[in-house]
C-alpha cells in the first residue's frame, strides 16, 4: 500500500513539475504583440492600480494613435486610458471594456464607432491580436463566442485561440529581448501608441459624401443596445465618437446610421469625421496616413475631447497623486518620444547637441574622425555645447561620451593597450577599436556598429532608461 | 480526433483516470464506450461498418468454431471474409476498379461508367479489416478459440490506441489481454512510466520530425519539374524519413497509450533502416503487416514449400497485394511490385553474391560491411519511396527522370536549399530532431529495447528530465496550430 502511494506521489509531483516547466515556457513562448513593440493595451491594463482610470476609450488603431492620454493629464489631470487594440472588431470592443471594468470604475467611457464598420477581421494578425488579447476567461470565451457566431468550422478556431498553445508555439521563430524580460513602457504607457511620423495626406472632406445613413445591422443594432446596458449596469457615462479617418462612402453611410441609431436612444455621440473641422487638423503635419493621426494631429484631437469633458463631467484632477505614478511616467515618456522626434529632423549638429545636453536620461556618444581637420565644418564650437575644450578637440579625433553633465573621451586602442570599452546599460556595453578612419567596427554598442562611415563626426544618443539606441545621425 | 491533438490530451487522461477508478468488471465496457467515441469524432455514420465487421466477424468465428463439418466451416470462413473485403473494396477499391475499367473501355470507345456511390474512405478499414479476418482465420485453424464474449470481442476490433493505423494486432496477442482487463488489475506502475515515454517519443517523431520534414517533401514533389538532383534526392530522403518517423510514430503513441493500461501492443517498427536487405527491411517495417501477409497470403499461397519459382511468384504477389493495401492507385501496387522485385531479386543473388564475397575476400566482420549493406538497402528503398509519395505513377516517374539528369551539386554551396519550405531555423531543427532519431534508434539496436522501456529503466532524474525536454520540444517545435490543418497522420488513410 505504502508503495503505490509512493509512486501516486511521485506522479502528482511530476505533473507538478512538468506543469511548472510549460508554464514558465509558457511565459516567454505567450503570445505578445511584438508588431505593437511589445506593448499591448491589456498588459498595461494590468499593471494599473485598480480603480484609477476615470476615462476610457475604446477602439482600434484610429484609437492609439488619435488619444494620447498624456495630453489629459497635462492638461487637466484626467486619467485617461486606451483600451484600444490595432483593428479592434466591434465584439473585442465590448469584451476588452468588459475586461477593464472587472478592476476599474471609469466616469466615462468613449466608443469609438469605426470598429461598427466591419464584422470579421480582414487582417489575420489581427484576428490574432484581438481574440488572444484579452486572458483566459469566461469573457473571453465569451468574446470568441461572440466573434464566431455565425461560422461554421468555429469550434476548431475558438478552442484553439481559447487555449494559446495551439498559436503561439510558433513564436520561437521570432522570440526577442522582450520575450524574456519586461518590457518597460508596457507598465506605464496608457493604452496609446505614440507616433511623431508626419505623412502629408490628402485633404478630405467630408462635406462633400452625401449625408445617406444606412440601416444598421442587427449584430450592430444589438452591440450598441449592449453597451448602453452596460453602461446602465455599471454606472459609467456612455459616448459614442468617430475618431478621424477617411472613410469611404460605404463605410460613412453606416456610420451616420448608427450615429443616427445612437441620438435617437439619447445617448452622446461625437462625430468627429464629419465634424472634423473643429479639430484645425492640417493634413501636412497632423497625419501619418489617411487614417490614423499622430502625435500632433492627436494633441489636438485629445486636446478636443479634453475640453468636452471639461464641459460635460465633473471629473478629478490626480495630478501629484503617488497612485496615478503611470499617467506621469506616461507623459514624461510622451515627451522623450517627441523629442527623439525632435532630434531626427534637427537640421543641424547644434540644435540636436542642444538638445541632448540637458537631458540626463541619455548618454551622448561623439565619434569623430582622426583627419576630422580636412573636414570643410569647424564641430568646435558646436562640440563645446558638451563641454568640449579647445585642448581636447586639438588633440585629434576619437570617441567622446557625454554622460550626466560630463564629457569623457574614450581612448583607442594601441599596440599595448585594449580597445576601450564603457558600460552603457545591464545589457550593453560601448567599444571604442580603431581599424582605420571611416572604417566599420571602431565604434560599437555590442554587436552593433555605430561608426561614423562617411561622415567625419557622427552622434550616437543611447537611452539610459530603455536601454536602447535611441538617435544616430551623421554630420 | 488524432493523437497529436487537444482533443485527445484531454480524452485520454479521462479514459485513463476512469479505467483505473472503474471496477474491473466495468473497465471493458468503459474501452468500448471510448473506442467508439474515439473512432466516431471522425465520422459518426462509420461506426456502423466497424460494427458490421464486428458482428460478422464474431458470428462467423462462433459458427467455425462450433461445427465439426469442414463444408460448413469452409463457407462460414469463405463467406466471413468474403463479405468484408467487399465492404473494404466498396468503400476503398471500387472507385479504383472503376477509374481502371474506364481506362479499358475507353480504349474501345466505349462511354465511361459513372460510379453510384460517393463514399468517402473509412478512416481505419484496412487495419480492423485485416485484424479481424486475421481472427477468423485463426479460429479456422484452431489456433485460438472463438470468443463467446461479445464485449470483448468488439473491444478487440475497436481498441482505440490501434483502431485507425495499426498495429494490426494478433488475437492470440490482443484477445486474452483483453478478455483479462476484467479479470485481473493489468495496470502497472512500470508500464504506465513506459507507455508515457513511448507516447512522447511518437508525438516528437509524429510532430517535430514527420510533420516537419513533409514541409520540405511537399513543396518539392510538388513542383519536381523546378528542381535538379539534389533537391530531389533530399526530398526522396526526408519522405523516408517522413513516412518512417509519421508511421513509427503513430505506432509509438499506439503502444504507449495501451502500455499506460496495462495493455501491450506488438512492436511495428524495429529500426527499418538499419535493414541490411530487402527481407531484413520487411521484418523491420510495420511488422504487424508484415506478419499478417506472411501468415494469412503467402503460407497459404504455398509459401517456400513449392518450389524456388513458385516462391518467388507468392513473393511477389505478397508484395503486389501489400502495395494495393497501401492505397488504391497504381503507383502503389507499382511500389508494392519493386519491393516484391527486389526481393526476389535479393533472394536469387544471395548465393552469387556470397560466392563473390569469397572470391574477393571481403570480410563479413567488420562494420564496414554491414553498413555497405545498410546504404545499399537505405538507397533501394528510397527509390521505391519515390512511387509511394507520388500523386501517379508519371509522376515518379518524371520526378525520377529529373533526379537522376539533372546533376547540380553546387546547389549545396548556396542559400536555396533553404528555399525549399524550410528557411535555416526550421532546418537546424530538423537536423537535431533526426539527430535525435538516430540515437535513440542506436540505443534501440544496441540495448534491444525501445525508448520508453529505457526510459524507464533510467534513473528518476534523468527520465524525468528527459520527459519534461521532450515535453517543451514537442509543445515549441512541433508543427501544428492555427492555419495548420494537422497533417493526418498518412496511414489513417490506408
Amino acid at each position: 500500500m505504502a508503495n503505490k502511494w509512493k509512486k501516486a506521489i511521485k506522479c502528482i509531483v511530476f505533473i507538478v513539475l512538468a506543469g511548472a516547466c510549460i508554464a514558465g515556457a509558457f511565459r516567454i513562448f505567450k503570445w505578445k504583440d511584438t508588431s505593437g513593440d511589445y506593448n499591448s493595451s491589456i498588459e498595461q491594463l494590468k499593471n494599473t492600480p485598480k480603480d484609477t482610470i476615470d476615462v476610457v476609450f475604446t477602439g482600434s488603431s484610429h484609437t492609439y494613435c488619435g488619444i494620447y492620454p498624456g495630453v489629459f493629464w497635462e492638461q487637466e489631470g484626467y486619467s485617461v486610458f486606451d483600451m484600444a487594440i490595432s483593428g479592434q472588431d466591434k465584439y473585442s470592443g465590448y469584451h476588452s471594456l468588459k475586461e477593464l471594468l472587472k478592476t476599474q470604475s471609469p466616469k466615462v467611457v468613449f466608443v469609438d464607432l469605426y470598429p461598427f464598420t466591419y464584422d470579421k477581421h480582414a487582417v489575420e494578425g489581427n484576428e490574432h491580436r484581438n481574440m488572444m488579447a484579452l486572458p483566459t476567461s469566461r469573457n473571453s470565451f465569451e468574446l470568441l463566442t461572440a466573434y464566431y457566431d455565425a461560422e461554421i468550422p468555429k469550434e476548431r478556431k475558438k478552442m484553439d485561440y481559447f487555449l494559446r498553445w495551439p498559436i503561439v508555439h510558433t513564436r520561437y521563430r521570432e522570440l526577442g529581448k522582450y520575450d524574456f524580460l519586461k518590457n518597460p513602457p508596457n507598465s506605464y504607457l496608457r493604452g496609446e501608441g505614440l507616433m511623431f511620423i508626419a505623412n502629408p495626406v490628402e485633404n478630405y472632406d467630408v462635406s462633400e459624401t452625401e449625408y445617406n445613413p444606412a440601416d444598421l445591422s442587427d449584430k450592430n443594432m444589438q452591440l450598441i443596445d449592449e453597451f448602453i446596458a452596460l453602461s446602465e449596469k455599471e454606472n459609467f457615462s456612455l459616448v459614442f465618437t468617430v475618431i478621424p479617418y477617411r472613410a469611404g462612402t460605404e463605410n460613412l453611410a453606416i456610420l451616420d446610421g448608427a450615429v443616427a441609431y445612437i441620438e435617437g436612444k439619447g445617448i452622446p455621440v461625437l462625430d468627429l469625421n464629419r465634424g472634423r473641422s473643429v479639430l484645425n487638423l492640417n493634413s501636412y503635419t497632423d497625419f501619418i496616413d489617411d487614417d490614423h493621426l499622430n502625435g500632433y494631429g492627436a494633441v489636438k484631437l485629445s486636446s478636443y475631447y479634453t475640453q468636452y469633458l471639461n464641459d460635460n463631467y465633473d471629473l478629478k484632477d490626480h495630478r501629484g497623486d503617488s497612485l496615478y505614478w503611470q499617467w506621469d511616467a506616461d507623459h514624461a515618456y510622451c515627451n522623450k518620444l517627441c523629442l527623439e522626434q525632435m532630434l531626427d529632423s534637427s537640421e543641424s549638429l547644434s540644435d540636436a547637441l542642444t538638445l541632448l545636453s540637458s537631458r540626463k536620461d541619455y548618454t551622448t556618444i561623439i565619434c569623430l574622425e582622426l583627419d576630422y581637420q580636412n573636414a570643410e565644418y569647424n564641430y568646435f564650437n558646436d562640440l563645446s555645447i558638451l563641454g568640449m575644450n579647445d585642448e581636447d578637440y586639438a588633440a585629434g579625433g576619437g570617441v567622446w561620451v557625454y554622460e550626466n553633465g560630463a564629457l569623457k573621451r574614450l581612448s583607442y586602442n594601441t599596440e599595448n593597450t585594449p580597445a576601450s570599452t564603457h558600460e552603457l546599460g545591464t545589457y550593453d556595453t560601448l567599444s571604442a577599436e580603431f581599424h582605420g578612419d571611416f572604417q566599420p567596427g571602431n565604434v560599437m554598442i555590442n554587436t552593433e556598429d555605430v561608426s561614423n562611415i562617411g561622415f567625419y563626426l557622427k552622434v550616437t544618443a543611447y537611452d539610459n532608461r530603455l536601454e536602447r539606441i535611441a538617435f544616430q545621425k551623421g554630420y | 480526433m488524432l493523437f497529436n491533438s487537444i482533443s485527445f490530451v484531454i480524452f485520454f487522461p479521462i479514459v485513463l483516470v476512469l479505467y483505473l477508478l472503474l471496477p474491473k468488471k466495468a473497465r471493458p465496457f468503459l474501452l468500448l464506450a471510448a473506442s467508439y467515441f474515439f473512432y466516431m469524432c471522425w465520422n459518426p455514420k462509420y461506426i456502423v461498418l466497424i460494427v458490421l465487421t464486428t458482428l460478422t466477424t464474431y458470428a462467423c468465428a462462433l459458427a467455425i468454431g462450433k461445427s465439426k463439418k469442414t463444408g460448413t466451416r469452409k463457407g462460414a470462413l469463405t463467406g466471413c471474409i468474403l463479405f468484408n473485403f467487399a465492404i473494404l473494396f466498396l468503400f476503398k477499391y471500387f472507385d479504383f476498379f472503376l477509374s481502371t475499367v474506364n481506362k479499358g473501355i475507353s480504349l474501345f470507345g466505349v462511354e465511361a461508367l459513372k460510379s453510384p456511390f460517393h463514399f468517402l474512405l473509412p478512416v481505419g478499414i484496412s487495419f480492423y479489416t485485416f485484424q479481424t479476418i486475421g481472427y477468423v482465420i485463426d479460429v479456422y485453424r484452431g489456433k485460438i478459440k472463438a470468443e463467446k464474449n461479445i464485449v470483448d470481442y468488439a473491444l478487440f476490433v475497436s481498441f482505440f490506441p490501434q483502431l485507425v493505423a495499426g498495429p494490426i494486432e494478433k488475437s492470440e496477442n490482443l484477445l486474452p489481454q483483453i478478455k483479462s482487463i476484467k479479470e485481473k488489475n493489468l495496470f502497472r506502475y512500470e508500464d504506465l512510466v513506459s507507455g508515457f515515454g513511448c507516447m512522447l517519443w511518437g508525438l516528437f517523431m509524429k510532430m517535430v520530425i514527420a510533420d516537419r520534414a513533409a514541409i520540405l517533401v511537399n513543396h518539392v514533389f510538388d513542383e519536381y519539374y523546378k528542381y535538379g538532383t539534389v533537391e530531389l534526392v533530399i526530398a526522396m530522403v526526408l519522405f523516408s524519413i517522413q513516412i518512417y518517423a509519421d508511421f513509427a510514430g503513430y505506432s509509438y503513441i499506439a503502444i504507449g497509450v495501451a502500455r499506460a493500461m496495462g495493455i501491450k501492443l506488438m512492436e511495428n517498427f524495429n529500426t527499418p533502416y538499419f535493414a541490411t536487405g530487402i527481407k531484413d527491411f520487411w521484418d523491420r517495417w510495420h511488422i504487424s503487416l508484415s506478419l499478417w501477409f506472411r501468415d494469412y497470403l503467402y503460407i497459404p499461397l504455398g509459401g517456400n514449400r513449392k518450389g524456388k519459382a513458385r516462391k518467388l511468384l507468392n513473393l511477389l504477389v505478397v508484395f503486389l497485394a501489400s502495395g494495393l493495401w497501401h492505397g488504391a492507385s497504381w503507383h502503389y501496387v507499382v511500389w508494392g511490385g519493386i519491393h516484391g522485385l527486389l526481393r526476389c531479386l535479393e533472394d536469387l543473388l544471395t548465393p552469387l553474391w556470397e560466392k563473390l564475397e569469397k572470391v574477393t575476400k571481403i570480410r563479413r566482420e567488420p562494420f564496414s560491411y554491414r553498413f555497405g549493406k545498410i546504404v545499399i538497402t537505405f538507397i533501394c528503398v528510397n527509390i521505391a519511396w519515390v512511387f509511394f509519395r507520388a500523386e501517379s505513377l508519371s509522376h515518379a516517374a518524371e520526378y525520377l527522370k529529373c533526379m537522376f539528369t539533372r546533376f547540380n551539386p553546387w546547389v549545396l554551396f548556396g542559400e536555396g536549399m533553404y528555399e525549399l519550405g524550410l528557411d535555416r531555423r526550421e532546418f537546424g531543427i530538423l537536423v537535431f530532431a533526426l539527430f535525435m532519431l538516430v540515437v535513440v534508434s542506436i540505443i534501440r539496436k544496441k540495448c534491444g529495447r525501445e525508448i520508453g522501456v529505457f526510459l524507464a529503466e533510467q534513473n528518476l532524474w534523468f527520465r524525468w528530465a528527459i520527459f519534461i525536454i521532450l515535453i517543451l520540444l514537442i509543445i515549441i517545435y512541433g508543427v501544428y496550430g492555427v492555419n495548420f490543418s494537422s497533417a493526418k497522420f498518412i496511414y489513417f488513410d490506408f
